[in-house]
């Protein structure tokens, strides 16, 4: 056995996620001492301080590629893009939820803490390089939304939520470690290059490959899991439902955009030989996820749980792009399609907020009736989000189903994209029944929904952003182009 | 000196055993307990395979995933006695309301 | 210049804008939203007279506003053009659409919702002029998107009545098939031309798709026992597009229902603009389907049998603005039919002349139901002529040129599909469209005398003629009715000329012979459709039979029904998916499936209550799916590694 050497470290590569980090910890240690009860907001705006912070200090890091720990950590464009996107992630949901939570009576400071940490996590994932890396990245994230999930405490659904999401979770992760123990038995190494390398130069025999491929079928199903493809979403309603709305919010663009950060550069680092065995599972997945996403949420009249759904369906959609990541388009579509999902799901999910009552379950399909002749502004941006989420033109959310539909059809896969137009077209239905709702009906006597300056500035920046980034998605597509770029297969 | 395949096997039957636990076990504290097992399952494939390759690194991830099943099951009990206030029970199926 | 064509959308666009944040009162939002079209219309025709100064060959302004997609391969700018084809149909919208807006002035007066009414109008205008100014498709798409959404937001714009919000989703769910379609043609087209541009952007520019056709020419995909030509495949993905939109069978059940919407918009959007929106795609794209020999059959027949199916159901009809749905879809089918068989400017043409007369039948419709307090049914009305001299002579004249009568609009427009028809050997077709022809003179003869001739069998109101505010567009649109013929006569054939650099056609021969026949034939149909409703005037009750059906019978009822496809689809389709999703979903709560009134609807709101059902709720029915996941995943790859 080797001795045990410490390889050299470059902590400049993995600024933005050290400062998440060691600001999280510090505002932990603030916020116990220092910050009254009752003003807890102010960890909040610290908190998204320490976001902006992280994002500024990734700029210098434009164009930078490297490695560091011994190459288990990985510093380029693709991963920064990623990065900034998570820390918008993180500073909206922080932002949304500075009223939610007094307002719900769960108040608490390392609420926002352990958002950071959360969003820490997911740059770990997709800066990582190594299945440890990965495992810790993926173990970060959910050890924390685990807790915000309960964090409605003493509320039962919310507890319940939480409690399926840790079952679920802990069982996809003695999956995920599984997974890592055959490939390091196939292989030798837990290094994606290694791993990569090793499958593709030698002949790999019966035995290697069978431990090769059940490792990485298991790491894949923890994955799928994370980034909810069916048939391992069950948990997505409920989670999403009982837990407290921001951080349903967080989770359904956050875990979805770290875990298939980190699927792409396993996927096309690690298995690219391995092509021919995970690209039909995965995309029998993927179309089964569109199926069933799209499906159950016709079927829904709790909008929160509708929005459960369709972020099921959307999983679907951002994995055309995943898919295809070892074309040019591929990574662009992807990392495109989780920008515009973000920006129009925090915005739906925001809305939800604004007409939301302590205690009360009030997203049901009716509390939205008439909305238009109570809150015109609210109402338009509700409309926004969902055209958006429909995949409507002139809005974001056409260019990025239409480009992560381009992507796979000229990607191999034209057949996955015939499934992905015609579940789109169903997923229109659900979509305009809360529009209908919203414009043709009268409204039935509810008090007027609360909007306060973190709501409003979300929902402004989510429906502008959505809006201008259809109209002129140019700039982003420049971002994007140059960030997948430096993937390179 | 025991062959690997047999410390595998023997890691593989532990897995499945943690897997059914899962599926088949009503009370929370046996479930995470049988994550558990999934979970040490995995490390002792892990330990196997690093004697044979000679690596290191298999026994590096041991420690992560014995700290992380540590914060994981912290969490979940921290979890139970909270539902336990509140609803009496530790069976997770009668913690259903969430569905359809 | 680029500027002056930037200004046709743009101004419509403002007026929605001002009618959605600022206007508040009833009046200024009709002002504002009539004045806008109005000032769209008047720059349009400038743009006209612009193009109409430059060499024939060079009548195309493009302008780029900017890189809307820009990542290497793949660029689609957000760039609008005006030619030819685009300048008749430009014309055409915010011709009729600025009368038809202030009629919706007085017709909508007193209404709760008028400025939103009028923002959706407007909104409405701005897309369907992006829809014939696009310069690609993408952009198209976002037109043709957005009329469709004004469309549903319009027809269920009474949403207090409940076939209203019906009507609107049905009228969705079909034409969300045809968009479909659409997607996949930009797709495939994207694939094999890699630009989803009509034609170059000004000088030296890559070229457009439209102008490369030749690169598929023997191209084929699909199956080796099967291979199609590329061009057959992408054309008839486009035709299904433009099935959906322009309500042709099998789709068109959703027009005859969209009669819910105010009758403006009916008038605007379901005559005279948004469904004509698939000819304007099949004659824009008509490289492409001249390319195919195979689809241009199915283009024709599917017109063809489209105009006699509706042609029918319109003669056994007693609401008054079903009677015009069903004979604009059968007109709609005259345009497809001519674009099968490679006239399009008998298409573009026809589409023109029907777009102001069919306008002018819809509104003197509004103005009938307005002046008889919201009767639509026929067997109530009667007798009308002396109440409302303006709306019967005006509503006349819009008749007489949908028959066909010489010489009026639709005379020459029809004329010239019936002549290619013949012209070109396709008998069989010519013969259907004859006898629709013949029909449509029946229909209208009819559906006039019921209206305006005999006595008023219901005497429960008090008809009176309509303000001024609306008769004033019923005399522009009739005086447009009498002489827009003149746009392509016969020798002179003006419109063939002005988009010859578009469609490069020649003018077809004038058969005299035809002519005659068929204006004697409109001429005796007609008539014999004004005897019989005035002789039996008598033998009509409020809620009765027709007089025709003692003789027809059951075939009377087929055609009141049109000929039971919409029952078909209700009893097979529907019926099938009802029961497949009972099986599926044993808990089926019709509460899952609020809104979706469609079979289809039923059919995934039962399969997604199946999902429900194994959503139970219980964490580990969870695992043991995921566990089944695990198995199959794991399974599969170990038996493909076999």
């Amino acid at each position: 056995m080797d001795a045990l050497t410490i390889p050299p470290v470059d902590l400049g590569l993995i600024a933005p996620l050290l400062v998440v980090v060691t600001w999280a910890t510090g505002l932990l240690l603030v916020d116990t001492f220092f910050i009254p009860v009752g003003r807890k907001k102010l960890t909040g705006y610290l908190a998204i301080a320490g976001l902006v912070v992280a994002g500024l200090v990734g700029l210098p890091l434009w164009g930078v590629s490297g490695s560091t720990f011994g190459g288990m950590v990985r510093l380029d464009p693709f991963a920064l893009t990623l990065t900034w996107v998570f820390l918008l992630i993180g500073i909206l949901s922080i932002t949304m939820s500075l009223d939610y939570l007094p307002r719900q009576d769960i108040e608490q400071g390392e609420y926002y803490p352990l958002i950071m940490f959360a969003v820490s996590g997911m740059i770990l994932l997709a800066q990582g390089a190594d299945l440890i890396v990965l495992f810790l990245g993926i173990e970060t994230l959910s050890i924390t939304l685990y807790i915000l999930t309960g964090f409605a405490y003493p509320r039962l659904t919310s507890e319940e939520a939480a409690m399926k999401y840790l079952v679920l979770g802990a069982f996809a992760a003695g999956f995920f470690v599984y997974g890592i123990a055959l490939i390091f038995g196939a292989t030798g190494s837990t290094r994606l290059s290694e791993i990569g390398a090793y499958a593709a130069d030698r002949d790999l025999g019966d035995t290697n490959l069978t431990l090769l491929l059940g490792g990485a079928a298991m790491v894949l199903i923890a994955f799928s899991f994370k980034a909810a493809l069916a048939p391992f979403h069950m948990w997505i309603p409920d989670v999403y439902q009982g837990s407290p709305t921001p951080v349903a919010a967080f989770m359904s663009v956050g875990t979805k955009g770290g875990a298939l950060a980190a699927l792409v550069r396993l996927l096309f680092e690690a298995l690219p030989t391995l092509n021919a065995y995970w690209l039909p599972v995965l995309a029998g997945l993927t179309a089964l996820t569109m199926v069933v996403g799209n499906l159950g949420a016709i079927a829904q009249m709790d909008v929160k749980r509708m929005l459960a759904y369709s972020s099921i369906g959307h999983a679907g959609y951002v994995m055309l792009g995943v898919m295809v990541a070892g074309e040019q388009r591929g990574p662009e579509a992807f990392i495109f399609y989780i920008l515009v999902y973000a920006l129009s799901n925090l915005g739906a999910f925001a809305v939800l907020i604004a007409l939301e009552h302590q205690g009360e379950e009030a997203w049901q399909l009716d509390d939205f009736a008439g909305l238009y002749q109570r809150q015109p502004l609210l109402a338009v941006a509700m409309a926004i989000f969902m055209f958006s989420l429909a995949g409507v033109p002139p809005t974001a959310g056409f260019m990025a189903k239409f480009y992560a539909l381009t992507a796979a059809w000229e990607g191999g896969l034209p057949w996955l994209a015939l499934v992905g137009v015609l579940t789109s077209a169903i997923a229109a239905f659900f979509y305009l029944r809360v529009i209908i709702r919203m414009f043709m009906t009268e409204p039935e006597g509810e008090p007027a929904p609360e909007l306060n300056r973190g709501l409003t500035i979300d929902i402004v920046v989510a429906a502008a952003g959505t809006i201008i980034i259809g109209l002129i998605p140019a700039p982003i597509f420049a971002l994007v182009e140059r960030s997948a770029v430096a993937l390179g297969g | 000196m025991v062959p690997t395949s047999y410390y595998v096997l023997l890691s593989a039957i532990l897995f499945t055993i943690g897997v059914l636990g899962v599926l088949l076990r009503r009370n929370a504290i046996v479930i995470f307990m049988a994550v558990e097992l999934m979970l040490n399952a995995a490390n002792l494939a892990l330990v196997a395979f690093a004697r044979e390759r000679l690596g290191v690194e298999a026994q590096v991830i041991v420690f992560f995933v014995i700290t992380v099943a540590a914060a994981e099951v912290a969490v979940g009990l921290a979890l139970l006695v909270a539902i336990f206030r509140t609803k009496r029970t530790a069976d997770v199926d009668e913690v259903s309301t969430l569905k359809g | 210049m680029e500027l002056l064509i930037w200004l046709i959308p743009l101004l419509p666009f403002i007026g929605f804008l001002l009618n959605v944040f600022v206007i508040r009162r009833e009046r200024t939002a009709g002002l504002v939203a009539s004045g806008m079209v109005a000032a769209a219309f008047v720059v349009t025709l400038i743009a006209v007279g612009v193009l109409a100064s430059m060499p024939p060959e060079e009548r195309r302004i493009v302008s780029t506003a900017w890189e809307w997609i820009n990542t290497g391969s793949f660029q689609v700018p957000f760039a609008i053009m005006f030619d030819p084809l685009t300048a008749v149909m430009a014309l055409l919208i915010t011709g009729v659409g600025a009368l038809i807006h202030v009629y919706s002035i007085g017709y909508m007066h007193g209404d709760p919702r008028v400025v939103r009414y009028f923002a959706y109008l407007n909104l409405f205008v701005t897309m369907m002029l992006f829809l014939v100014m696009a310069n690609n498709l993408l952009l198209l798409f976002l037109g043709w998107e957005g009329v469709g959404l004004c469309s549903f937001l319009l027809i269920g714009f009474w949403f207090e009545r409940k076939t209203a919000g019906e009507a609107a989703v049905k009228a969705f769910v079909v034409n969300r098939i045809g968009d479909a379609a659409f997607i996949l043609a930009m797709l495939a087209i994207f694939t094999y031309f890699g630009t989803l541009n009509f034609y170059s952007e000004g000088e030296g520019g890559a070229l457009g798709f439209l102008e490369r056709v030749g690169d598929i020419a023997g191209l084929r995909v699909g199956p080796n026992w099967q291979p199609i030509f590329v061009s057959t495949a992408i054309s008839f993905l486009l035709l299904i597009g433009a099935t959906g939109k322009s309500a042709q069978f099998p789709l068109f059940v959703w027009l005859p229902d969209a009669m819910a919407g105010p009758t403006p918009v009916s008038a605007l959007i379901h005559a005279a603009t948004m469904v004509t929106g698939g000819v304007y795609l099949m004659a824009r794209t008509e490289p492409l389907f001249v390319a195919s020999f195979t689809t241009q059959g199915w283009v024709t027949w599917i017109g063809a049998l489209t105009a006699l199916m509706a042609g029918t159901a319109a003669m056994a009809q007693w609401d008054i603005k079903r009677v015009l749905a069903y004979s604009t879809v059968s007109q709609l089918g005259f345009m497809v039919a001519a674009c099968g068989m490679g006239a399009y400017v008998a298409a573009i043409f026809h589409l023109l002349t029907h777009g102001i007369f069919k306008a002018l039948l819809f509104l003197a419709a509004g103005s009938v139901i307005h002046g008889t307090h919201d009767t639509q049914d026929m067997r109530r009305m009667g007798g009308l002529k002396d109440a409302m001299p303006v709306t019967f002579r005006t509503y006349l004249i819009g008749a007489l040129a949908l028959a066909g009568i010489f010489p009026l609009a639709g005379f020459w427009s029809k004329d010239e599909i019936l002549a290619h028809a013949v012209g070109h050997g396709h008998t069989p077709i010519f013969i259907i469209l004859f006898i629709t022809s013949l029909f449509t003179a029946f229909y209208m003869g009819r559906q006039v005398a019921l209206i305006f001739f005999g006595t008023q069998r219901d005497p429960s109101y008090h008809p009176h003629e309509s303000p001024q505010v609306m008769t004033v567009p019923l005399i522009v649109l009739a005086v447009g009715a009498i002489i827009g013929g003149a746009i392509n006569l016969p020798v002179l054939h003006w419109l063939t000329d002005w988009l010859e650099p578009v469609l490069h056609e020649q003018a077809g021969e004038f058969n005299l012979w035809l002519a005659l026949i068929a204006t004697i034939g409109a001429v005796g149909m007609g008539y014999l459709g004004w005897w019989i409703y005035t002789t039996n005037a008598a033998k009509i009750k409020i809620g009765g039979k027709d007089p025709i059906y003692r003789y027809s019978g059951d075939i009377w009822e087929g055609m009141a029904e049109a000929w039971y496809l919409d029952r078909l689809y209700q009893r097979t389709v529907v019926a099938g998916f009802e029961r497949l999703s009972d099986f599926l979903a044993r808990v089926f709560d019709p509460q899952g499936v609020d809104g979706l009134v469609m079979g289809v609807g039923r059919f995934f709101g039962g399969l997604a209550n199946s999902l429900r059902a194994v959503q139970t709720g219980y964490v580990r029915t969870y695992a043991l799916v995921f566990t089944v996941g695990v198995l199959l995943v794991i399974g599969f790859m170990l038996w493909i590694a076999r």
